[in-house]
């Protein structure tokens, strides 16, 4: 059944003129304290819990299931039978457990580990704070097995898999490889905007993969590593980037094939910091996406634009929160927020 | 008989002289006592609304000095508390500081950090404090202190309040 977006796109208009505007962002970026934070927050709808209100703590929370609520509201006008709420969400509980496996794998705290974090239907927040929680990734795995997840057995088989510490790109690509699959039966039936927006994701999973693997020293053979269904990254040029040496070496093997998404620049410019990368590929796929839903308003865009618009704003939110946590000068909050707009 | 008949008429009308004098006077009796009575229940009146004002004001001073006693009280035994609490948290943070959980939380400082320098964090001077680590720009734009003690100093009165708030709740 092909999808029918006119029902969801108008939603996501509606869910649209929820997100934070240039001037509310501005305001929160230059916020004193995080007293005046919450109430700017509050002031736009964001509630804040009651418990440990002036805290990162319960602020991360709000902004979190403030996201949560949004998305599960244009979800309801999705068709019972449509696969994209699924994609939506499998693609915030990919992020969520990526967080869990990489925090369990550093010790971090359970806070540290729920930073930036949207809850699904599938991993609500309890579970995402029990997963938390968990001090081994085998533990987290065997969490996701008793709640059966779909991708618990697999991560719990990859992690019990050596007697040492669980190699965690390993366990990534298993989150990666789920997501793909359920990214490629979602897009198959969703219309070409779709279909181009997986293509592009596992294009740009590779590519990320592609410079992790080129800074490392794994012995592991980076063919395992790669993820069918992209369309502009084929299995050949990823494994010669994989063996650049570096991931200056990598993102410019990268750059040519990747340039047909219009992010060969910013591999370039962001090869060494996958964090700084993540954040750039977000913008960029965020203005093409706006672009097309102009171009195209009864096909995927308006619903995807949303998306990424609305984890933007949790990012700058959460940007806004280190910065006042760390005691950043407002003008260089306001600054890092400007860069990052 | 017209001399006793004159005699009996000034004896009658001076009887009835004296009778009205004698009335007269005791009206006015009865007027000036009536109106001693109206004057000292006014008196007696204002006597104990000035002694119950007096009171009062002694009671109200009364109350709001142990209000204010007791208000004391409490702040500082709030105050001990929080400085108690506050001691504590940075002990805590200190001896944890070194753990694997205390150095993946610094770590986290330190790159939330540099994700503020921009262009400037690659020439950043990252230096060890007990806790974390300070991070200047290269240009000297912008330092930060990324030490946990650093981020409890600032965040300390928001959870100040919550642990007065926790603290009420236990009550």
């Amino acid at each position: 059944m092909t999808a029918r977006w006119e029902a969801p796109n108008a939603r996501a208009r509606g869910l649209g003129t929820h997100l934070l505007s240039d001037e509310a962002m501005s305001a929160l970026s230059t916020a004193p304290d995080l007293a005046a934070m919450v109430a700017l927050l509050e002031a736009a709808g964001i509630v804040i819990p009651e418990e440990g209100r002036l805290t990162p703590l319960a602020i991360e929370l709000g902004i979190r299931r403030a996201a949560a609520n949004e998305l599960q509201r244009l979800a309801r006008w999705f068709g019972d039978r449509s696969a994209a709420p699924g994609l939506i969400f499998a693609d915030e509980d990919r992020r969520s457990l990526r967080a869990m496996i990489r925090g369990a794998a550093a010790g971090a705290s359970a806070e540290a580990r729920l930073v930036g974090l949207i809850p699904t239907p599938s991993l609500p927040e309890r579970v995402l704070a029990e997963l938390a929680r968990q001090p081994r990734v085998t533990d987290v795995a065997a969490l996701l097995v008793a709640w059966d997840h779909p991708l618990g057995s697999a991560l719990l088989s990859a992690a019990s898999a050596t007697a040492t510490e669980p190699d965690v790109l390993r366990l990534e690509l298993e989150v990666d490889r789920w997501f793909t699959g359920r990214a490629r039966a979602a897009a198959s039936h969703g219309g070409r905007t779709l279909r181009r927006y997986v293509e592009q994701s596992i294009d740009l999973d590779n590519a990320r993969t592609a410079l992790l693997l080129a800074a490392s020293d794994t012995e592991l053979p980076a063919d395992d590593f790669f993820l069918s269904g992209g369309r502009h990254l084929s299995r050949a040029a990823f494994r010669d980037a994989a063996k650049a040496g570096s991931a200056l070496a990598a993102s410019q093997q990268l750059a040519g094939p990747l340039a047909a998404h219009g992010v060969g620049g910013l591999l370039l410019q962001h090869a060494g910091d996958i964090a700084r990368l993540d954040e750039a590929l977000l913008r960029a796929r965020m203005s093409a996406l706006r672009l097309e839903a102009r171009l195209d308003p009864l096909g995927a865009a308006p619903v995807l634009a949303y998306v990424l618009r609305l984890r933007a704003q949790v990012v700058a939110l959460r940007r806004c929160l280190w910065g006042i946590e760390l005691g950043i000068p407002p003008a260089r909050r306001a600054a890092a927020l400007e860069e990052t707009a | 008989m017209a001399l006793a008949d004159l005699l009996h008429t000034l004896e009658r009308e001076a009887a009835g002289r004296a009778d009205a004098r004698l009335a007269d006077a005791r009206a006015e009796a009865e007027r000036l006592t009536a109106a001693n009575a109206a004057e000292l229940a006014t008196r007696r009146e204002q006597a104990l609304a000035a002694r119950e004002q007096a009171l009062r004001a002694e009671a109200e001073r009364s109350i709001v000095t142990a209000t204010r006693d007791a208000e004391r009280t409490r702040l500082l035994a709030q105050h001990e508390l929080l400085a108690r609490v506050h001691d504590r948290a940075r002990r805590n943070l200190v001896q944890r500081a070194g753990t694997a959980e205390g150095q993946a939380a610094i770590g986290v400082l330190v790159a939330r950090a540099l994700t503020y320098l921009g262009e400037a964090a690659a020439t950043a001077r990252v230096t060890p404090q007990p806790t974390g680590s300070r991070v200047e720009a290269g240009d000297a734009s912008v330092d930060v202190d990324a030490t946990l003690e650093g981020v409890l100093e600032r965040l300390w009165p928001g959870l100040a309040m919550d642990v007065v708030r926790r603290a009420e709740l236990l009550r």
